[in-house]
């Protein structure tokens, strides 16, 4: 994967703030798998989608911050303020469900490996992220601390307990038994 | 394959399934927005800033061109009130209805013919003119081209005076009529030339002049009381341009007498007291009596209505000597003074005897009252007390 992120020095417009110049790089390079990437974390695509284009928003509104890995970044970012607009964002589905998609609106719904989405969705946030992050966006564990703001040594319990999780979930389904 | 492997390439995959039906286009939409609305505020700024300079900027222009530019053709000129205390008119030779005290600050925007009268923005009624003696007045410039302007044609003021928003903010006027101010300054006429004095005089008027002003003044010459009321010399007639100094005559109110509280009743009260003695026999310093000290503290507790102010001790026959007593305690009115007594050394070996000591306490008023103790002081041989 690109790495997109910049530090922020002086610029002379907005049109060429580092900033700017690394969220349109972002944006043709890694905003798809980006935000695949966070709906792995999430479990839902409109989510995600949603809260990387916020995440992208306050990346520039944070511009005179020095973001090192923008894709990374975004990604916790966005998983971040997407489980807290969880619950808003669903009841908005849940109304949306009772009405009916609109007749003329062609609704597209992402081919997903559900089984790996659903083995995701029984690991703890945190434990999520720091896999996507490790497995997807292919950083080290020392990154992946510095991404989630926490020690080496806890990103490696993470990890370790996902793994351990993940391997279960997939093998049971892989053999079509239960653990 | 490991299950790592495994897993990385499931997830990656997963990721990108997922994220294919993402739309760059409404991020970068969205990712443009952001940015035009970080670079919109500028704008407004740029135009309340630029407002600003400009507004300022006229300010500055219309304030240079009408009062501060150096010139001849000036309308109006700041000034200064110059006197303690001066009238303000509607006329020359109108009706005061007013004062400025010294330290106000007014606009002057014209003048009478003959210049002895200023014509001056009234800070407390903006749309209004009033007339001041010019001798009250001492422009920050000087300015001699103010126009002449007629007090009855008002449109005429009006147009003179400057517009509100110039009036110097720390002007401030004291609207107390004329007649409740002690002292005023007034010229003597609008029209010397023409008018007697005595009828171009401003009503209720008296005089005064800057109080410690070197300017030069004629003398003061005899000019008709304009009311059998007024106690206080007439104006002089205005300063025509003459050579001779003379100190401007100076006025003063009559001193108002302040009124004095009631004198207290004289304080005839004596102070009253209680003497004691730690010790009543007094032996040399050095000495073996087994009865006797060489020191005796001597304790006074003294009290007055008003306030005893001092305590003293003085003893003999012989020895003899007095000393002050200080406050240990207590009040002047209520406390307890303390000294020390002896040791008396020098006696004779044999000597023994009665000394009295007596203790005065006295106040302020020199009221006093006097108690004594006794006590017997011996020489080295005190058996012979």
């Amino acid at each position: 994967m690109r790495r997109t992120g910049v530090n922020n020095d002086s610029a002379t417009g907005v049109d060429e703030h580092p900033r700017a110049v690394a969220l349109q790089a972002f944006v043709e390079h890694d905003y798809r798998v980006v935000v695949g990437s966070v709906s792995l974390i999430t479990g839902d695509f409109a989510t995600a989608e949603d809260a990387v284009q916020d995440a992208l928003v306050t990346a520039w509104r944070r511009r005179d911050q020095p973001i090192e890995r923008l894709p990374a970044w975004v990604t916790v970012a966005a998983s971040n303020s997407a489980r807290s607009g969880h619950r808003r964002r669903s009841a908005e589905r849940r109304a949306l469900v009772r009405m009916g998609p609109p007749e003329d609106e062609e609704t597209t719904t992402p081919v997903i490996d559900t089984d790996l989405l659903e083995a995701l969705a029984g690991l703890p946030l945190r434990e999520r992220q720091a896999s996507v992050l490790f497995y997807v966006h292919d950083l080290s564990v020392v990154d992946v601390a510095a991404e989630l703001g926490v020690a080496e040594g806890t990103v490696k319990t993470l990890l370790s307990r996902a793994r351990s999780h993940l391997a279960e979930q997939l093998d049971a389904d892989r053999s079509g038994g239960v653990a | 394959v490991s299950f790592d492997d495994d897993l990385r390439d499931r997830m990656r995959r997963a990721a990108n399934d997922a994220g294919a039906a993402a739309d760059p286009a409404a991020a970068a939409v969205k990712i443009g927005e952001a940015t035009a609305n970080a670079a919109a505020p500028i704008g407004p700024v740029l135009k309340i800033v630029g407002g600003l300079a400009v507004t300022g900027l006229a300010v500055g222009v219309l304030l240079g061109a009408t009062v501060l530019r150096p010139g001849g053709d000036d309308l109006v000129t700041a000034a200064g009130i110059d006197v303690r205390e001066a009238s303000t008119f509607d006329c020359p030779d109108g009706t005061a209805i007013g004062s400025l005290r010294s330290g106000d600050r007014v606009f002057v925007i014209g003048r009478d013919d003959a210049a002895t009268w200023s014509a001056i923005r009234r800070p407390d009624r903006i749309d209004d003119v009033v007339w001041i003696s010019a001798d009250a007045l001492t422009p920050d410039a000087e300015r001699t081209d103010v126009p002449v302007i007629d007090c009855d044609n008002e449109p005429e003021l009006l147009a003179a005076a400057p517009p509100a928003s110039e009036v110097p903010e720390s002007t401030t006027l004291d609207t107390t009529v004329a007649e409740s101010v002690p002292e005023v300054t007034a010229p003597e006429s609008s029209a010397p030339d023409t008018a007697a004095p005595s009828t171009t005089q401003p009503r209720s008027i008296t005089t005064t002049t800057r109080p410690s002003s070197p300017a030069p003044t004629p003398p003061p010459a005899p000019v008709p009381a304009p009311t059998p009321a007024t106690t206080t010399p007439p104006a002089p007639p205005p300063p025509p341009p003459t050579p001779t100094p003379t100190p401007a005559p100076v006025t003063t109110p009559p001193p108002t007498p302040a009124p004095t509280p009631p004198p207290p009743p004289p304080d005839t009260q004596q102070p009253s007291l209680q003497a004691s003695t730690s010790s009543s026999k007094l032996a040399p310093a050095g000495s073996v009596c087994p009865t006797y000290t060489t020191s005796a503290t001597l304790t006074v507790s003294a009290s007055d209505n008003v306030g005893v102010t001092s305590v003293n001790a003085s003893w003999g026959p012989s020895p003899s000597g007095s000393k002050a007593l200080s406050r240990s305690s207590g009040t002047a009115q209520s406390g307890t003074w303390q000294t020390t007594l002896g040791p008396f050394n020098g006696l004779a070996p044999e000597f023994a005897q009665n000394i009295t000591v007596t203790l005065t306490a006295s106040d302020a008023a020199g009221n006093s009252r006097s108690t004594s103790l006794t006590i017997f002081v011996v020489g080295a041989n005190c058996d012979f007390g």
